[in-house]
């Protein structure tokens, strides 16, 4: 719940640092990262599943690259209909260099603001 | 056809059609199918797949909507949903009757809404929704004027709101190819424009253009992919070949792809050549006019443009145009916002839902009276106003969204079967009567807003109390909510609508079994029957003879010629032609009996050839049969013989002598009345009332050689009737290839898929059954709510009651008397609202008034609606009158 709103007003303003990336952003950019040529709705969905346990809407994932496509930080391609899909044709996502920024961004500010608190922040959760 | 991935379940993937809507839906249809397929393959149980496919569709719906709408995120505890889920599977009871009430309520509710959304979408072509229709609206009289080929000049040269405009006169025609099958085939003339308003290119060769047009040049067709599959075997090389259409060889120069069907289930396109200046105004081909508009111009633009300009005409030709108004209107409305029964329908569909709804409403009120104890303690433990409101709310949101789901798919189940049923009729190749996204939009937000009043109104008023009071209150086992007056309101309402509703079921139903056996007095089955057309060259822009001497004597002899030639085929055994067969329903007329006084009657009438009893075998009972001089060298308003059915001299002429005596039509106010018939023959029973054989009684006209093309025709035959299709077609077409045979099924058949016996079965043996289901259903539950709640909230004083020396009648009278006052009220207003459907439903009609006399009619709907009523107060009457006294103290001390 916490990772839509923080990612919602992005969509309304459209005028937010290049840089302000939802959590559920973050883990689509890496996603698409990871995958490549071949990151679309089912194998973005599989590789989150995996990486990170959590299950995530197919929808949430498409209403999420919109936004993103929409800022400039994906591209998308209608690939051919596949076996499988009724007909239906997948949807094909790639990375471009303001999401590559924007992701190093997000990435680079957490692990500035994490550095060394590991140890505490373990400590506290399981004290 | 796409391939269905394994093991899919049909129902969640039609769920997730239903419910994934938006821009992204064909990619997360597929994604949710692919990623299916893969759990399946890594070896996940189907029950476990088929579970995270429903959970990711109805993520992805959420998802999608919160997107298209820009709603935050909401989501209602975990703990909440758990509880509401648990209410309906503990009171299964409540849970069905209002699941069944909106799983009914909503399909039937929307109906009119659901078919306002099928005929205002887009066109499924290239920006479809820009494509319009052109037409002139007759004011006066109520319809569209079918031949506006002038003003259409007018407009394509004036107009500038249209990128194009085009226009297209429909016909079915016969069809030769080198198959040597006839076989008629719905194509139009059309305009070369038209092809660019659809913007759909030629699958091989090319579409008209605008030169083929000019008068005198080569004859050339465009074909459908079906026709060039079935009769040309898909031949690639067919540009260049010829086929014949009517007597005119055309050349092949084209072939559109497969769904073309444009404008409305068309297989061929021949072009469309007129001379507009050469007809008068409202002459000419009968025309669709179509055009697409141009980029940034709205539909309200273009009519207003249209509007204008068709003022202009109006000025200048008055005496054609004086009551005529040009519209622009979306291609795929066929009017029907336009009539009175839409609005009727709609107003009924909505107040049947409002009452679903209320009563939903009304038990949910009962059930939180009942818990307002439980409330209290939560209230008094800390939970807030605002959490105990939303977890009623939520409650009824579960419950409703599950009726509301249940409704949807039975909606889209009927929806599909009807598709499938009604596609062989030839329908326009748009129309879809599949669910909507704004249906299912309309029908979940339906359910929201009866969870609203059913949940938080209850919920408010549970908690409007202070803690103190409502702990008092639930401790004396009061909930202190009341029944008001939009409960007592509901509750009337729906006995009402049962009470009315039973009426009309009971009257309807005889005529709907009995319709089911279309009885027509001969061996039916025995018969072909078929509609004979003649295409009309001016009606598709073609020259030839209009509706002259001439014209009409060319008809004559073409029907005498073919009429020999097929009764002389083998194994015909007879010929009859009219313009209603036997077991049609035959158009109603008011009559009136000379020396019977002058009070008019209601008959049905057949125009006949002078063949027709013979043919059908039906030689007359008394009297004498029609004779060529009943018809020859006299115009059919000169004619006078008539034949009566032995219902007619049962019912109009009561039992007395029938031969000589003369009727005729009855004249209105202000006309002169007809000139007098006389009855020359009498025959029996030959199914002219087809909802009440009983019925029919009615007469018959001779009618001369060519005046009944077009027509019926039923055709005796000694073996399989539809054997005998194809040869009637070419013995038809060796006469005159423009004469087409349509709609070949044998008379047994023909007589039971009439609109009217269909129409009669649906309105008659589905739906007023299923609406005064859900009303006897609805207003049972609503008064054993009722009776329940007063039971409860009454309980102490019943015991001391009981206690003090009370009898039994006193403790009925103390619980049930609300309810036996509501009921009685509801059964009253039922009566008079039945009265007041008389005019709308046709029930007034002779066909469909009999079986059952009205005062016993509306004696039996009162007494059963007030049977099933007093059976619903039983159980909780019951239990008011074992509550022993002892507990009742026991609990006050």
């Amino acid at each position: 719940m916490t990772l839509c709103r923080a990612s919602l007003p992005s969509s309304r303003s459209g005028s937010l640092r290049m840089g302000t990336l939802g959590e559920f952003e973050q883990l689509i950019l890496f996603s698409v990262l990871q995958l490549g040529e071949d990151a679309f709705g089912v194998s973005i969905r599989e590789n989150i599943e995996e990486r990170t346990g959590r299950v995530v809407s197919s929808g949430a994932i498409y209403t999420a690259l919109g936004r993103l496509e929409e800022r400039g930080f994906v591209t998308s391609r209608v690939g051919e209909p596949v076996e499988g899909r009724a007909g239906r044709p997948r949807k094909y996502y790639a990375l471009r260099s303001d999401g590559a920024r924007a992701l190093k961004e997000s990435y680079t500010t957490l692990q500035a603001m994490a550095g060394g608190l590991l140890p505490k922040l373990t400590e506290l959760a399981e004290g | 056809m796409p391939t269905r991935p394994p093991g899919v379940p049909r129902l969640l993937r039609r769920l997730a059609a239903l419910l994934v809507r938006g821009p992204d839906a064909p990619c997360v249809l597929g994604d949710l199918d692919e990623a299916y397929t893969r759990d399946v393959r890594r070896g996940l149980p189907a029950g476990r797949a088929g579970r995270r496919y429903l959970r990711n569709t109805l993520g992805s719906a959420a998802s999608l909507a919160r997107a298209r709408l820009r709603v935050p995120h909401f989501a209602p505890s975990a703990v909440d949903l758990k509880l509401g889920v648990r209410m309906l599977r503990k009171q299964p009871a409540l849970t069905a009757v209002a699941v069944f009430a909106l799983s009914v309520g909503i399909p039937v509710g929307l109906l009119p809404f659901h078919m306002g959304q099928i005929f205002s979408s887009a066109l499924p072509l290239e920006e479809g929704e820009r494509i319009v229709t052109l037409r002139v609206r007759d004011l006066e009289h109520s319809r569209v004027m079918p031949r506006p080929l002038r003003d259409y000049h007018v407009w394509r040269q004036e107009l500038t709101s249209f990128e194009a405009i085009g226009a297209a006169a429909r016909e079915s025609r016969n069809v030769m190819a080198e198959d040597g099958r006839v076989a008629p085939v719905p194509g139009a003339a059309m305009t070369a424009s038209v092809f660019a308003i659809v913007r759909v290119a030629p699958l091989l060769g090319r579409p008209l253009v605008e030169s083929d047009e000019v008068p005198g040049a080569p004859d050339v067709v465009v074909i459908g992919y079906d026709l060039w599959q079935a009769r040309l075997a898909g031949d690639p090389d067919v540009v260049g070949r010829t086929i014949r259409i009517g007597s005119v060889p055309h050349e092949v120069v084209g072939v559109m792809p497969e769904g073309f069907l444009f404008p409305s289930n068309q297989n061929f396109w021949t072009a469309l050549r007129t001379d507009p200046l050469s007809v008068g105004w409202g002459e000419g081909p009968w025309l669709t006019v179509v055009g697409r508009l141009s980029p940034g111009v709205t539909e309200a633009q273009a009519n207003a443009e249209l509007f204008i300009l068709g003022q202009g005409i109006a000025a200048e030709h008055p005496e054609t145009h004086r009551y005529l108004r040009a519209e622009v209107t979306p291609f795929t409305d066929e009017g029907i916002y336009d009539t009175p029964v839409y609005w009727l329908l709609q107003f009924l569909a909505l107040a049947l839902l409002a009452v679903a709804c209320g009563n939903v409403g009304t038990l949910i009120l009962a059930r939180t009276a009942m818990r307002s104890s439980e409330i209290a303690v939560r209230t008094a433990l800390g939970a807030s106003r605002a959490r105990v409101v939303s977890q009623i709310f939520i409650e009824a949101l579960v419950l409703a969204l599950l009726g509301a789901g249940c409704g949807l798919l039975l909606g889209d189940v009927l929806a599909n079967r009807l598709q499938v049923a009604i596609e062989p009729m030839g329908i326009p190749f748009w129309l879809d009567l599949g669910l909507r996204w704004q249906t299912t939009v309309m029908a979940l937000g339906l359910a929201a807003f009866s969870a609203t009043i059913a949940g938080v109104i209850p919920g408010l008023k549970a908690t409007g109390r202070d803690v103190r009071r409502s702990l008092q209150r639930a401790a004396a086992g009061v909930s202190g909510i009341r029944f008001g007056g939009v409960s007592t309101a509901l509750i009337v309402a729906e006995v009402a609508l049962a009470t009315a509703f039973l009426s009309i079921g009971a009257q309807v139903l005889p005529s709907v079994l009995q319709s089911a056996e279309p009885g027509m007095g001969i061996a039916a089955e025995e018969y072909l029957s078929a509609r004979v057309g003649v295409v009309i060259p001016e009606r598709v822009g073609e020259a030839g003879p209009a509706d002259t001497a001439a014209a009409r004597a060319a008809i004559a002899a073409t029907d005498l010629e073919i009429r020999r030639r097929v009764a002389a085929a083998p194994g015909v055994r007879g010929v009859a032609l009219a313009n209603s067969l036997p077991g049609e329903d035959h158009r109603v007329v008011t009559i009136e009996v000379e020396g019977a006084g002058t009070e008019p009657r209601r008959v049905r009438v057949a125009h006949v050839d002078v063949g027709f009893f013979r043919g059908l075998g039906a030689s007359p009972v008394q009297g004498r049969d029609f004779q060529r001089a009943d018809v020859a060298d006299t115009p059919p308003e000169e004619r006078r013989a008539v034949v009566v059915n032995t219902s007619f001299v049962e019912n109009v002429l009561h039992g007395g002598g029938a031969l000589g005596r003369r009727i005729r039509y009855a004249a209105r106010e202000d006309e002169e009345p007809g000139p007098w018939l006389e009855i020359v023959g009498v025959v029996g029973h030959l199914g002219m009332n087809e909802i009440n054989p009983e019925g029919d009684e009615g007469f018959y006209v001779p009618a001369g050689p060519g005046e009944l093309i077009p027509g019926r025709v039923a055709i005796h035959l000694a073996g399989d009737p539809l054997a005998f299709v194809p040869e009637l077609r070419r013995l038809v077409a060796e006469v005159d290839p423009d004469v087409t045979v349509r709609e070949p099924r044998t008379l047994d058949d023909n007589a039971k898929l009439s609109d009217a016996r269909m129409g009669t079965f649906w309105l008659g043996g589905v739906l007023v059954p299923l609406v005064a289901g859900v009303a006897i259903v609805l207003s049972a539950a609503g008064l054993f709510a009722l009776v329940s709640f007063t039971v409860s909230e009454r309980r102490r004083e019943i015991g001391i009651r009981t206690a003090l020396g009370a009898r039994s009648s006193d403790i009925v009278r103390t619980i049930a008397r609300r309810a036996f006052l509501q009921l009685a009220g509801g059964i009253a207003a039922g009566l008079v609202l039945r009265r007041l459907m008389d005019p709308q439903v046709g029930l007034t009609d002779d066909s469909l008034m009999h079986a059952i006399g009205r005062p016993t009619l509306f004696a039996a709907t009162a007494a059963a609606t007030l049977a099933i009523g007093l059976l619903a107060c039983v159980p909780p009457l019951l239990r008011g009158l074992r509550i022993q006294p002892v507990d009742v103290l026991k609990e006050v001390g």
